[in-house]
């Protein structure tokens, strides 16, 4: 089971590289900006909301994710 | 929600199936069949395709049952929202995955002439491209299909055309020399490979004449029935049954040896490669907007667009993992399962618990 778990975590650091988590946090940008402010034109408030969110999350778990395995690289 | 311009006519629903049909794996399947039952391939392609039509006449069945409802929509209608959710949620991460998977096989594809370029790139350069069409909807989805398809219809008659001097058709002797059980298998094989049939559980309340999808869902089995018949008897005819074994793709190496009569053309590959861009592109912008259509009838949100961006790393990401073409083939050997029970077991599944429960008669709750 560790085992499975270490070689997961290995492989998740060899897969996730700076250029990868960067497509995750510019794919988040364009949702809240792009997306967000587009849904907010058409008066769907709701979907704007959720694209929003939807969007951050993205950026918040692309650099999250980024930070993690280096500081596993590290450590 | 369904936008007053978001329609699409009977051709345009004939074209997207042949193009999601078409993506890559027709320059594949003549290694695949000629593996499993050699020269017989021809009886696989003829079995597969029936099978195919079979599952095709369940989920226009149902689809019909439902003619202003997606498949996003009816199916938590059906099975409830527990089962129905989890079907839903099935089906969207199928298309994810067989658009990750085309990109992927895309990308080992083009590599071919631009070996000293990233995959990354590759396949980052046409997904870019592809979530900009798709976040337009079907229409213009539709519409690029419809410019891109006759470009496919040229190149498979083209190079089917130009191999008939070298063919050699006693390379499909001894016929009928494989086992019934590799055959059965073949067949089986063969049917999960006709991925793209499924667009119609999402599409048809697009259809501007829907009582005309069983005419386009037969028509279009029919016609990708005679294309791959074709390429799968040129390439046994020109090569033999050994040497397609071992090639990975066996139709650009068709194009790459076959030349016109007095070399007026030849070296078929660069311009069959370049021109597949094409062809795989479109296979993209329908499973693309599948994924993103289905997510969003699920979260009931009234634009598919929202879930556009937020798809497109996932499937980046997906389309990486594969190391080589091997684990490309396993790949699309498991998502393959999927596709199965999408297509074999819960369409049939759905109409049964529809007419038992009386779901189609019922509105949907807050319908018109």
């Amino acid at each position: 089971m560790a085992a499975g778990i270490f070689r997961v975590i290995v492989v998740g650091y060899s897969f996730l590289t700076f250029d990868r988590m960067l497509v995750i946090v510019i794919s988040g940008l364009v949702t809240v900006f792009m997306e967000g402010r587009l849904m907010a034109r058409l008066g769907l408030y709701r979907e704007s909301v959720w694209a929003k969110a939807i969007g951050w999350f993205l950026v918040a778990a692309g650099i999250g994710a980024w930070v993690l395995v280096n500081l596993w690289n590290r450590f | 929600m369904i936008r007053s311009n978001d329609r699409i006519t009977t051709w345009q629903m004939f074209i997207l199936l042949i193009s999601a049909i078409n993506a890559i794996e027709v320059l594949i399947f003549p290694r695949q069949l000629a593996t499993e039952v050699g020269p017989d391939g021809w009886i696989s392609l003829i079995g597969g395709h029936l099978l195919a039509a079979i599952s095709l006449f369940f989920i226009i069945k149902l689809g019909l049952l439902f003619p202003n409802e997606t498949f996003a929509e009816y199916t938590p209608r059906i099975a409830g929202n527990i089962f129905g959710t989890f079907f839903v949620l099935l089906a969207a991460s199928y298309w994810i995955l067989i658009t990750a998977r085309i990109l992927r096989q895309f990308g080992d594809f083009i590599i071919l002439i631009l070996d000293r370029t990233p995959i990354e790139i590759l396949i980052l350069s046409k997904l870019v491209l592809a979530a900009f069409i798709v976040r337009y909807g079907v229409e213009v989805i539709a519409r690029i299909c419809e410019i891109l398809f006759p470009l496919f219809i040229c190149l498979i008659f083209v190079l089917t055309m130009v191999a008939v001097p070298e063919m050699d058709f006693s390379n499909f002797q001894p016929v009928l020399s494989s086992d019934f059980k590799s055959l059965s298998y073949s067949i089986i094989n063969t049917a999960l490979g006709l991925e793209g049939k499924e667009i119609f559980s999402m599409l048809i309340p697009f259809m501007i004449v829907q009582v005309n999808a069983f005419k386009v869902g037969y028509a279009a089995i029919g016609l990708n029935l005679v294309l791959r018949l074709m390429i799968f008897i040129a390439t046994i005819a020109v090569f033999g049954v050994d040497i397609t074994k071992i090639f990975i793709w066996p139709a650009e190496e068709l194009g790459r040896i076959v030349a016109a009569p007095g070399q007026f053309f030849g070296r078929l590959d660069a311009l069959l490669i370049g021109l597949w861009v094409t062809v795989t592109f479109s296979s993209v912008i329908i499973y693309y907007y599948l994924a993103s259509l289905t997510l969003s009838h699920l979260l009931k949100f009234r634009e598919h667009s929202i879930m556009v961006f937020p798809l497109f790393p996932v499937i980046f990401l997906l389309s990486l993992v594969p190391k080589n073409i091997l684990e490309t083939d396993q790949f699309s050997y498991y998502t393959s399962f999927i596709f199965g029970a999408l297509v074999y077991v819960i369409p049939p599944l759905l109409i049964l618990i529809s007419y038992i429960r009386g779901t189609h008669k019922k509105r949907p709750k807050g319908g018109g």
